[in-house]
Order: C-alpha cells, then sequence, then structure tokens
C-alpha cells in the first residue's frame, strides 16, 4: 500500500526553509523594502560625519537595532499572521514537519536575509572609514542576539496581532522603543532613565554592539544592576527572547481569529 | 495486523471546549481497510473527535488510540500514516498546483508520483496554475490530493465534497473505493447522507457530543422505517386499516381543504425489509376490490429518515429534560 521514504526531520526542515527561501525572494517588494527599509542607515554617517571611535559607535550600535528590527522583526510578524490567517499553518500541522520545524523554516530565511543586510552595513561603514571592531566576537554576540530577539518578538507580535493587516501597527510600539532606547544607550542622560535603559528590548544588543567597537567605558549606570558589562547585556536580551517565546505560545493560534 | 483489528479507539472520550462538552463519553472503532461515517449536525463534535484522533487536542478524560498509540504522545506515528483533509486549510497561493504537491512530498515519508495523483483528481490539465487560479472545486480536489498522497494508511476527510460539482464528486467517490480497496482506512465526515450510503462501511451518529447510533451502516438501515402512500377516494379510505397485516401499520389522513379532488391519503409504514411485501400487498389489495391509486409512493428507509428519527428523539430528551 503505502510506499515509505526515510526522511529525516531534518531533511523535511531543509525542504520546507529552501521552499520560504525561495517564496521570499519572488516576493520582489517584500524583498526591496526591507532592503531600501534598512540600508537606509547608511545614511547616517553622511549626515553625523563621525570622526572618533565614540561617534562612530553611537552610528553603528543604533543601526544593528534598526536592521534587524526592519527585516527581521517586522517580517517574521507579518509573516507568521499572514500563514496563520492563510490557514498555512493548519495545513502544515496535518504534515509531518513539527511546530519547531515549521517555525525554523520560516524564520531561518528571514534572519539569513537580515543578517546578511546587517553585514552589507558594518561593511559599508567601514568603507566609510569606521574603525574595525576591537572585539569581534561581541560583535557577532550582538548580531545573533539581535536576530534571535528580533525573531522571537516578531513571533510574539504576529501571534497577538489580530489579522495580518493589523500588523503594521502592531510592530510599531517595539520599532519605537528600539529604536529610541538604541540611541539612548551612548547619550549621557539622566540617571534615572540610564537606570532602566538596560532592561529596555534591543538595548542590550545595542550595548553589546558598542562594546564590540570598544566604547563600553561611557555606558549605563554600573552600580544598579548586580551584573555588569556583555554578561548583563547577554541576559537582559535572553530575558526578552524568553518573554517574546511565553507570549507567541501563549497566542498561538492555527487558524485566523474570527 | 490483520483486516478486522481495530485502527483507531475512541473510549469514552469527553473533552470541553470551557463549559461546553463538544464530545462526551464518545465510545466507538474503526476496523482496519474499512470506510467509517461520523454523521451529526453542524456542532454535533464531529469536527473536535476528528482533532482528538490527530491528537491536535487531548481528550479531558478516556482514551484515544490511533494505530495502537496515544496521537497526543505519539504524534509523529500518528502524523507518518496519516493524510487529513480538513474543512478549511490555506494552500501558498502564488505557487503552482505541482509545485504545492512537491513541496507536500517534501513534508510527509510518504512516496507518490504527482502526475498519478493530479490524474486521480482530475487536475492533470491543471499542473501549471497557481493555485489562486483555482476554482473552488479544484481547490477541493488539490486538497484530497493532499490528503491522499502516497496512499496513507490513515485518511480522515471533513466533509471533503463540499463545494464538488456532481461529476467530482463522483470521482472523488471512487477514489475513495480504490483507496480501500489498496487497504487505506478511510474516516468522513459529510452532510451528504447519501454519500456515506454510498461509501461507508460502518458510521457513528453524534449528537450535541454523544455518539447515539454507532455500527455497520446495513445494520443501521435494516434499522431504518420505510414508507408507502397513496391517495383514494373517501368511501375506501377505510378498507385498508380493516384487513392489514400486522407487520403493517396503516394511517389515514383526510384531504386537505385545498385538495381540488378531495381525495384520502393513505400511509403504510414498515419495517426495511418488508418494503417490497408491502407494495404487493397494497397493489393485490386495491385490485381485488377495484380501488383506484392515485399518486403512490413508495420510499425505503434511508440513512436520512434513521438520521432524523435520531433528531426528533433527541430534541424530546432534551424538552423532558429542560422541563425536570
Amino acid at each position: 500500500m503505502t510506499l515509505q521514504t526515510s526522511r529525516t526531520s531534518i531533511g523535511r526542515t531543509m525542504q520546507m526553509a529552501a521552499f520560504e527561501t525561495q517564496l521570499l525572494f519572488c516576493q520582489r517588494t517584500t524583498v526591496l523594502s526591507n532592503s531600501i527599509g534598512s540600508l537606509v542607515v547608511l545614511a547616517f554617517p553622511l549626515l553625523a560625519h563621525p570622526t572618533t571611535r565614540t561617534q562612530w559607535a553611537a552610528v553603528e550600535a543604533p543601526s544593528v537595532v534598526f536592521v534587524v528590527l526592519f527585516t527581521i522583526y517586522v517580517t517574521t510578524a507579518g509573516s507568521i499572521a499572514a500563514r496563520r490567517d492563510m490557514q498555512i499553518l493548519k495545513r502544515l500541522r496535518t504534515s509531518q514537519l513539527r511546530t519547531v520545524e515549521m517555525l525554523f523554516a520560516l524564520i531561518a530565511p528571514l534572519v539569513l536575509v537580515g543578517v546578511l543586510q546587517l553585514t552589507v552595513v558594518l561593511v559599508g561603514y567601514r568603507l566609510m572609514g569606521a574603525p574595525a571592531p576591537s572585539d569581534l566576537v561581541l560583535m557577532l554576540g550582538a548580531v545573533t542576539a539581535s536576530a534571535l530577539l528580533a525573531a522571537f518578538s516578531g513571533l510574539a507580535t504576529g501571534m497577538v496581532a489580530r489579522d495580518a493587516e493589523r500588523v503594521q501597527f502592531a510592530v510599531l510600539p517595539l520599532i519605537l522603543i528600539g529604536a529610541v532606547t538604541a540611541n539612548l544607550v551612548l547619550v549621557d542622560a539622566d540617571a534615572s532613565v540610564r537606570a532602566w535603559i538596560p532592561l529596555m528590548p534591543f538595548a542590550g544588543v545595542a550595548d553589546l554592539a558598542a562594546r564590540a567597537l570598544g566604547v563600553s567605558d561611557v555606558l549605563l549606570a554600573p552600580d544598579v544592576f548586580p551584573l555588569h558589562g556583555a554578561a548583563r547585556d547577554i541576559l537582559v536580551t535572553m530575558a526578552w527572547v524568553a518573554l517574546s517565546g511565553a507570549v507567541a505560545r501563549r497566542a498561538w493560534r492555527w487558524e485566523p481569529r474570527r | 495486523m490483520t483486516s478486522t483489528e481495530s485502527l483507531v479507539l475512541f473510549d469514552r472520550v469527553r473533552f470541553a471546549y470551557g463549559d461546553y462538552v463538544a464530545v462526551n463519553e464518545s465510545s466507538f472503532t474503526v476496523q482496519r481497510g474499512t470506510v467509517f461515517g461520523l454523521l451529526g449536525t453542524n456542532g454535533a463534535g464531529k469536527t473536535t473527535t476528528l482533532e482528538l484522533l490527530q491528537g491536535f487536542r487531548s481528550p479531558v478524560s478516556g482514551s484515544v488510540r490511533v494505530l495502537g498509540v496515544d496521537p497526543v504522545r505519539d504524534p509523529g506515528r500518528v502524523r507518518r500514516a496519516t493524510g487529513v483533509m480538513l474543512q478549511e486549510a490555506g494552500f501558498f497561493l502564488n505557487v503552482t498546483v505541482e509545485r504545492t504537491l512537491r513541496l507536500w512530498s517534501g513534508l510527509v515519508d510518504r512516496r507518490d508520483d504527482v502526475g498519478d495523483v493530479l490524474a486521480r483528481v482530475g487536475l492533470r490539465d491543471r499542473a501549471d496554475v497557481p493555485v489562486q487560479a483555482l476554482s473552488g472545486g479544484e481547490r477541493r480536489r488539490l486538497d484530497v490530493a493532499v490528503a491522499t498522497w502516497g496512499s496513507p494508511e490513515l485518511i480522515v476527510l471533513d466533509e471533503p465534497t463540499t463545494g464538488l460539482d456532481p461529476a467530482s464528486r463522483r470521482l472523488l467517490w471512487s477514489h475513495v473505493r480504490e483507496l480501500r480497496d489498496q487497504g487505506s482506512t478511510v474516516i468522513l465526515t459529510t452532510h451528504h447522507l447519501e454519500e456515506i450510503e454510498a461509501l461507508a462501511d460502518t458510521i457513528a451518529i453524534m449528537d450535541r457530543g454523544d455518539v447515539v447510533r454507532s455500527g455497520p451502516l446495513a445494520s443501521i438501515l435494516g434499522s431504518a422505517t420505510a414508507s408507502v402512500t397513496a391517495r383514494v377516494s373517501e368511501q375506501h379510505a377505510g378498507a385498508f386499516s380493516a384487513s392489514k397485516p400486522h407487520w403493517l401499520q396503516v394511517d389515514v389522513a383526510p384531504p386537505l381543504r385545498s385538495d381540488p379532488d378531495q381525495r384520502w391519503t393513505i400511509s403504510l409504514r414498515m419495517d426495511r425489509q418488508r418494503h417490497q411485501d408491502a407494495v404487493g400487498w397494497l397493489i393485490t389489495m386495491s385490485s381485488a376490490r377495484g380501488i383506484a391509486l392515485d399518486l403512490l409512493r413508495a420510499t425505503p428507509g434511508t440513512l436520512e429518515d434513521v438520521f432524523l428519527a435520531l433528531q426528533d428523539e433527541s430534541v424530546a430528551r432534551r424538552v423532558v429534560e429542560d422541563a425536570a
């Protein structure tokens, strides 16, 4: 009766991820709008004329956050809500893909595109005169952590949004919070404000990026938190990842809200 | 495994959405290599039952076994062997029909041939068309193609012929029979009772979460009441009640005021297996006595009769419960 093939779980996930990648590149409008949205940050140095390492960090660190917000966060939220509303998730649920494999296949191409664009931006800054990162591992950590947080918070926002159309409004709060706090990381603000900034989503990754560029001495209120430096940034970011995951799980729906 | 082995076992399963009990202590079994029809009105609990057997939901109490395993604890085993056609599920709209099937072939372990599958569901000439250009009926056929890909051991079809034209329905029916003959087990829900009569070996009828009747279709149909009606003149209306055999119930109804012929209606009700006898008796009786029959109509007991009778019982039971 049934002929079986011995396809592995990884094989199925890769098959789906390849399909999602192909689909992503077929949607020219999405690719174009994402590229333009993120590559706009290349204009920042032309306006700010940074010369010192600290000035470059003030441009680059928030740029990391901007790029992942626009390429990974917004597209993940839109894609998951669209898949739910089109009842694709429901269909895939009847295949042998597990939920986590389904999500990996959807998000991996978006993260890949986001990281590629971030690389283009960082290389672009370097060509425009930015200093090389003093700690490459920290920079990789900042990129990885920001992509992870953008993907998980995108899932949460997409699931919380009532429908795919309303995602464009649902993403605004986190974009604003992310953009503002990423900029405040290197601003010598009031002490009461600086005490809370490290707790904000995406502030940690902006801080990590700044540390990678060797300007950690100007950052944040060191005596407010028991943990300091990169460890604190990673811990706070992972806490936001966990919270986003919990929200996505709680709000998860296989079918559109009617 | 033998052909009489139970592929699906539902044992006193209960499931509730908050206070609303969708499935109430329901039990039934589905034998391997058969077509099982699940019937019920809207909201009877059919779709929840299907979701329980796919492991999409956990029962509050009772036990569900599919292919010998708990589908919640071992979803991999169940999904590997199950093809599912949901009432509603989407496709990637800008992807072609053929690409959709190729994608599906990569997501399940069962092997099949895209061309053969498309031919089976009558979509071979639509292979290069994006899904969004398909008609509703064609999309339903693509649904069938996905659900039956690789002839799974268990096929779940939730209202598969909704939106299909009569020719496509017949095509699906023959496809279902073919799959059963090849050894697949099919669980089918539908509102078209004649579809169940044409395809099912066993059935379960659900009402408000309860399985109110289950068993082989033939035995359930055997319990249906058949009827024969005819119209006669007033002077002959009483002739049939007097000499009726014991297995026949005869009712006589006066004409409606609006009836220009003012003919009385004779209604004969009997067990389904006595249907032919009743028609013969009525014709013999009327010709022997020179009674002219008008508008003779014979209706064998159908699944619809059983279904409606069960619904009447259910309504009556609820009235009594409400009154108590």
